[in-house]
């Protein structure tokens, strides 16, 4: 079995033309034999080698760890026996999860030095266990504080759609690794936005999932009241089969069915919107059965109530090794986290209440509509050299600001499907399908219904950019 | 924003002392980075006083507000 002649796993048959096929082609291959494991991760490690340089998506190549595994996955089908439904599967994950033998760095120069992990973060056994290879970790804003994956370490990921752009962040290597090509699987983490804004700007499906619903064993902590991991992918239906995975439901066993009941979010939603995304939901509002505009009140104080509890946890989560240490910190992150720290307990305990009176007005709201559509990002990617967005007709550091529409909803837990518009020829920009508490699977099953329509679906890189 | 040397000023010096609180010497690197955000925090903590409790929302608590059919489509 070598596997390298084998055709499933590449070039025409890739989903949108790329390199991979669909996760379930890829396995099915592999389970198969029609081609082997170890092929498929001395692809990967070729594309991040090729590719790479120009993205600079990539901290580590574990391409040892990769062929090994990769090879016992192969020694399965020799047995006879199933790898799993991820077979051969190559993926990376964001710098912030535990890799046995590593130090979970978290983007940080300051935790380069750190004892290894003891063992994989749970999240990524679910997915070797499901015979996945892991190839790398990738790029984050220090810490996950940030819009942009712009690192004092590892330097600027660029958007695969345009170098010239910055990808979104703070999981901005997950998405441009899976956007340009070299894995069809990445997994991030997810805070105020960290999956979902750079999902809108490389042109990718993300979930953030329920808070507390996917396994946070083994990842680095920012702020535990609304921290969550998920996966990016370039189609839904692989996206869904990660999910599953990464929720131990390899079966989908979940109920998805009855009509679906859609409303786009309006007021603050509405406003800085792009033109393009305003268009979508027009166009989204047939397929939907009709989408009236429905509001959640107060939500720029739920904005900068997120804000205010973001800046508080991170701040005290790191204040030790600020007072130990401060400048060995990334400059751009280091402010925020001090300013944090310093941070009256009367403000966040007024924050916590906030959010209580929020969550309960959304809730209300979700008990009308199954799914509420609100853009993921005001605007298509910001240029590296002027990294700024437009937000009531200023120009605001995209760092801070790229999660405007994302933040309030993380910020009460909600589950999130961030779908790409479809819109070959131009700079990706995202939409939010926002669900209540458990609620994923009536998310994807609204998002197909959106994907039969030709309205969302991943756009490769060089399939035409212009803003 | 824009801020006058002064006022900067005052702010930096009000985030040594802040920062001494939490057992913190700011270096000079981080002054006026950590009094640039604290201000930004304080506008943010403006923004949610008085909205964390019940009465500051009335019938927005739980309540749907602004339900209107989007042009030319079925509500």
């Amino acid at each position: 079995m070598t596997g390298a002649t084998a055709r499933p796993p590449v070039g025409a048959t890739g989903l949108h033309g790329g390199l991979w096929a669909g996760l379930s082609v890829i396995a099915a291959a592999v389970r198969t034999g029609q081609v082997s494991a170890v092929s498929l991760a001395e692809r990967a490690i070729a594309a991040i080698r090729l590719r790479d340089g120009a993205i600079g998506a990539v901290t580590r190549l574990l391409d040892e760890r990769a062929l090994a595994a990769a090879a016992r996955v192969d020694a399965l089908v020799a047995a006879g026996r199933d790898p799993g439904v991820l077979a051969g599967v190559p993926f990376g994950v964001k710098d912030l999860f535990d890799v046995a033998g590593l130090p979970t760095t978290a983007g940080s120069a300051l935790l380069e030095g750190a004892a290894p992990a003891a063992r994989d973060a749970l999240a990524i056994r679910r997915l070797t266990d499901a015979g996945a290879v892991l190839v790398a970790t990738l790029n984050m804003d220090e810490f996950a504080y940030g819009f942009a994956t712009v690192n004092a370490r590892h330097g600027t990921t660029r958007n695969p759609h345009d170098p010239a752009r910055l990808c979104g962040g703070s999981s901005g290597g997950s998405a441009a690794a899976v956007a340009a090509d070299m894995v069809p699987l990445a997994l991030g983490s997810d805070t105020n936005g960290s999956i979902r804004v750079p999902a809108s700007l490389c042109g990718l499906f993300g979930l953030k999932p329920t808070h507390g619903d996917l396994p946070m064993e083994g990842v680095f902590p920012f702020v535990d009241s609304f921290d969550d991991i998920g996966p990016f992918a370039a189609s839904l239906e692989d996206l869904r089969l990660a999910w599953r995975v990464l929720r131990g439901w390899e079966d989908g066993a979940e109920q998805s069915g009855g009509p679906i009941r859609a409303a786009r979010l309006g007021g603050w939603f509405a406003r800085n919107v792009d033109p393009d995304v305003a268009a979508a939901l027009e166009a989204i509002a047939p397929v939907a059965g009709g989408l009236p505009v429905a509001e959640l009140p107060h939500v720029d104080g739920a904005r900068s109530a997120a804000f205010l509890m973001t800046a508080a946890e991170g701040g005290a989560r790191h204040l030790p090794a600020l007072r130990q240490q401060a400048l060995a910190f990334d400059p751009a992150t280091r402010d925020r986290l001090i300013a944090g720290a310093l941070l009256p307990a009367s403000v966040y305990c007024a924050a916590r209440r906030f959010r209580a009176r929020f969550r309960r007005a959304a809730e209300h709201l979700l008990e009308r509509y199954d799914v509420l559509i609100a853009p993921a990002t005001p605007t298509v990617a910001p240029l590296v050299r002027d990294p700024t967005i437009p937000v009531d007709g200023q120009r605001v550091a995209a760092r801070a600001n790229l999660g405007l529409y994302t933040q309030p909803i993380s910020f009460i837990g909600l589950p999130v499907l961030s779908v790409p518009i479809r819109r070959p020829g131009r700079l990706p920009l995202g939409l939010q399908l926002i669900g209540a508490p458990g609620a994923e699977a009536r998310l994807f099953a609204f998002a197909e219904k959106l994907s039969e329509a030709g309205l969302i679906g991943a756009t490769l890189p060089g399939q035409g950019a212009e803003p | 924003m824009v801020v006058s040397a002064e006022r900067a000023a005052m702010e930096e010096a009000a985030a040594l002392i802040a920062a001494r609180m939490i057992g913190m010497v700011l270096p000079p690197a981080c002054r006026p980075g950590v009094a640039a955000n604290m201000a930004l925090l304080a506008d943010h903590a403006a923004q949610i006083d008085g909205l964390d409790d019940d009465a500051a929302w009335g019938e927005a608590s739980g309540a749907v507000s602004g339900d209107a059919p989007a042009p030319g489509t079925a509500a």
